[in-house]
């Protein structure tokens, strides 16, 4: 049996009356990056955090290259960008970072100074006098330069700016060549439509699905756009949406094209543009079909 | 986001709520134990006739000027005024730092200055607060005189002054928080000058030609208010014009300044010092150094005057045996003795440091509370290595501070030209600290359990331990009450030898208390 780089297994947690987090399975395996997307208060942080053994599960567990989440020899493997950076305030950027990379027993000199420069930190600034995004920068240079088997990014471009979130996108691509396993929680589709093959989507604290990017593209259709005279295709194997417009028809295709591009032989067409579901569309769709059954 | 006044007060009085209640608890629980004190020591007929003698130096230092002490009102107004005093101006001065600078510093104030009425009025809804904080202070510390001491005008004046300390506390407060930043900063310097001002006031009553020095204490005004003497109520306007011109200047300067930054601060650029932050070991002492030294140059200070009032003391009291009977009947007969002063004041600086070491301890809860946990412990250090660095440089911080007081002790005693062995307040410092096993391992304990609340709630718990111990055994009150505060096992080293048995008792207490705390740490959810 492979040995995940990160597994959670019915992993719940309750606050009270509240399960943030519902009987949860995931797993992460080594030089993967896995997007996990859900709505404010869906249960990703709660998720994080009990991967790190900041929380407690109520029930089922979590473990880091094999080891209890929270464990001395899982923490020696994790590193951890929070959302909402909070360090001591009279630290300088540079005494922050060097304080969590003594703590975590090793840090890449090198590569940390190379993060400075790409990220346009300067180091010997206080963390009181930093800006949000500059705070963030701190907290994610602190968990790229641990070199750490496993990062887990809990929204962790909040705040940065675009160039920024380029060479964020970078570090992630370059952890990933390095074998590293990367878990994404964003609400920035793109940035995660950009690096993860995979993603996971959690709604009221349940994971609504896992899957390749591609499978789920699959699972919402492909979105066909068609100019010319043609007649009802509802009827056509995987079609649904299909609506006449004002020059032609739209329609939506979910499993093989053969069928419809065989039918589509037969009539007048004088153009066709597919497109692809963004994965905005895939999460919102995703979200629609799972609030009914969610909702209590 | 419109914000309205009256939300901004009633956001303030949620914050400042538990510690005015704790603090009003503690005003009325030392109230009724002196009074109950001043009837347990012969009532007015048994301390009129020695009030001439309480006038010495070294006593006036400690408590203040007596003066006529013929009701129960007087007497609590001389023995514990300066104290209730310096706890209405510390509270007042420390809810004023948190309420502005910290409001600022994790800019929750934001809201509330960008809210429709702006942040002038947000200020002004805070310094009403405030306001209202003392005066409730004034009114708990009236009612409750005024149950046993049947003289108004005496009671008002002297609850006048209980609430015109904690309106200059506050002041204090607000104009430090204008101009230093962060709040931990800005709370040690107001308790500096809080701290500075009690020492002032201290110098101005141990000797007659310092006596104008008063006026530059606000504990020196509530002495010239003379509220059970000769009602000098001039004074109230003290009380009233510096605090409200100091805010009306807080006020101004808030609105000069850019919001989230103090007038004066530290360059927001530095040279990265990386001594102390190889290990959570370390970085425990990094943390808490400042604190250390804040809480050292007070007590030092503290220790050097107490120290120089030996002589004079023990002087007044082998020339007055009148005297000696009266200590004897309030419980301080030990004190005629230089050792014996000397540990009464070691016993004296048990509270302080009692509160130190909360001071240093609580630090984990609101790193816990304030989310500066989560990355240190998610990726590197155990929570026990974490807990345990705290506990070890707090112990040896306590541990130094002490030594340090007890030097400053010695210094004091021999410049005053009494001889003293140094090992002597040493010593007596040593076992001043022999509770903070039990105080940590129960400290450690609450963190877990209450982590908002540990620190009002452990100094209501080590207050109320302490004034047991101190008022108990006079009062005559029961055996079991009395076991129940580690104070009560402390002997006045040096002039008694330490109560073994007891230390390591209690120290064992604590260790299981703490280790239940460890347990509770090592499984609870961090940063909610």
């Amino acid at each position: 049996m492979s040995l995940h780089a990160i597994e959670a297994k019915e992993l719940t947690k309750a606050f009270g009356h509240v399960r943030a987090v519902d009987s949860l399975n995931l797993t992460v395996d080594a030089g993967e990056v896995v997007g996990f997307l859900g709505s404010n208060g869906a249960g990703k942080s709660t998720t994080l955090r009990l991967m790190l053994g900041l929380l407690q599960p109520t029930s089922g567990e979590a473990t880091i290259l094999g080891h209890p989440a929270g464990s001395p020899p899982a923490r020696q493997h994790v590193a951890y960008v929070p959302g909402d950076v909070a360090l001591w305030p009279q630290l300088t950027g540079r005494e922050a970072i060097g304080l969590l990379g003594s703590l975590h027993g090793s840090m890449d000199g090198d590569y940390r100074d190379q993060l400075f420069e790409q990220f346009e930190l300067d180091p010997e600034k206080r963390i009181r006098a930093y800006s949000k995004g500059n705070r963030q920068k701190v907290a994610i240079i602190a968990a790229f330069a641990t070199r750490a088997d496993v990062l887990l990014l809990d929204e962790p471009t909040s705040g940065l700016d675009p160039l920024m979130e380029r060479v964020f996108r970078d570090c992630v691509v370059e952890a990933q060549a390095r074998g590293q396993a990367i878990l994404l929680s964003s609400h920035m589709l793109t940035e995660v439509e950009h690096l993860c093959a995979r993603v996971a989507m959690i709604r009221l604290g349940h994971l609504v699905t896992i899957a390749d990017v591609q499978d789920l593209r699959s699972h919402v259709g492909l979105e066909f756009e068609i100019v010319g005279s043609v007649g009802d295709l509802s009827g056509v194997a995987g079609v649904s949406d299909f609506t006449f417009t004002g020059d032609g028809a739209h329609l939506q295709l979910i499993g093989p094209p053969g069928p419809l591009l065989a039918v589509l032989a037969t009539q007048h067409v004088t153009s066709l543009r597919t497109r692809e579901a963004s994965l905005e569309e895939i999460f919102l769709s995703y979200y629609d079909q799972a609030a009914p059954a969610s909702t209590p | 986001m419109i914000l309205s006044k009256r939300s901004t007060h009633s956001l303030t009085w949620r914050q400042i709520l538990p510690s005015t209640a704790v603090i009003a608890l503690v005003l009325v629980i030392v109230i009724r134990v002196n009074e109950a004190a001043f009837y347990s020591s012969g009532g007015a007929q048994g301390l009129t006739s020695v009030v001439a003698l309480l006038k010495n130096p070294a006593i006036s230092a400690l408590y203040g000027k007596a003066a006529s002490l013929d009701t129960a009102g007087a007497f609590v107004a001389w023995k514990t005024g300066m104290y209730l005093a310096l706890a209405a101006a510390i509270w007042a001065a420390l809810m004023a730092t948190r309420v502005t600078r910290g409001a600022e510093d994790d800019e929750s104030w934001d809201l509330l200055a960008t809210g429709r009425r702006g942040r002038g009025h947000a200020l002004a809804s805070v310094i009403v607060v405030l306001g209202e904080g003392g005066l409730l202070m004034g009114v708990v510390t009236f009612l409750t005189l005024l149950l046993k001491t049947p003289d108004p005008l005496s009671c008002f004046l002297f609850a006048l002054g209980i609430t015109g300390i904690a309106w200059c506390g506050a002041a204090i407060g607000l104009i430090v928080s204008q101009v230093v930043a962060p709040r931990r900063s800005a709370s040690q310097v107001t308790l500096i000058v809080v701290g500075l001002m009690f020492l002032v006031r201290m110098i101005a009553d141990s000797s007659n030609s310092a006596g104008w020095l008063r006026g530059l204490s606000i504990f020196g005004w509530l002495e010239n208010l003379g509220s059970f003497q000769r009602h000098d109520a001039w004074w109230c306007l003290a009380f009233v014009v510096p605090p409200a011109l100091v805010a009306i200047a807080a006020w101004k300067v808030q609105q000069d300044r850019d919001l989230g930054c103090a007038r004066w601060t530290r360059s927001d650029r530095a040279p990265a010092r990386t001594a102390l932050l190889g290990s959570s070991w370390g970085f425990a002492w990094r943390e808490r150094r400042s604190t250390l030294i804040a809480w050292s140059v007070g007590l030092v200070a503290f220790g050097l005057i107490i120290g120089y009032l030996t002589n004079a003391l023990v002087a007044f009291c082998r020339s007055n045996p009148a005297y000696v009977r009266l200590l004897d009947r309030l419980g301080f007969a030990v004190i005629i003795t230089a050792k014996g002063f000397v540990g009464e004041v070691c016993f004296t600086m048990t509270l302080a440091v009692s509160f130190m070491v909360l001071a240093l301890l609580v630090m984990l809860a609101s790193d816990d509370v304030q989310g500066r946990l989560d990355m240190p412990l998610a990726n590197g250090t155990g929570r026990l290595t974490w807990v345990l660095s705290a506990i070890v440089a707090t112990s040896f911080g306590t541990l130094f501070v002490s030594l340090l007081c007890g030097l400053s002790i010695w210094v004091g005693v021999e410049a005053s030209g009494t001889s003293m062995k140094l090992w002597y307040p040493l010593f007596g410092m040593v076992n001043a600290v022999s509770a903070t096993p039990l105080i940590v391992g129960v400290a450690v304990l609450f963190i877990t359990l209450v982590k908002r609340f540990a620190y009002v709630s452990l100094a209501a718990l080590v207050a109320i331990a302490y004034l047991l111990a101190l008022l108990g055994p006079i009062l005559h009150w029961p055996h079991a009450v009395l076991l129940s505060s580690p104070f009560y096992y402390l002997r006045l080293v040096p002039a008694q030898a330490p109560n073994w048995g007891a230390i390591v008792v209690c120290s064992c207490i604590g260790l299981v208390v703490g280790a239940g705390g460890f347990y509770r740490f090592s499984r609870a959810d961090l940063g909610s």
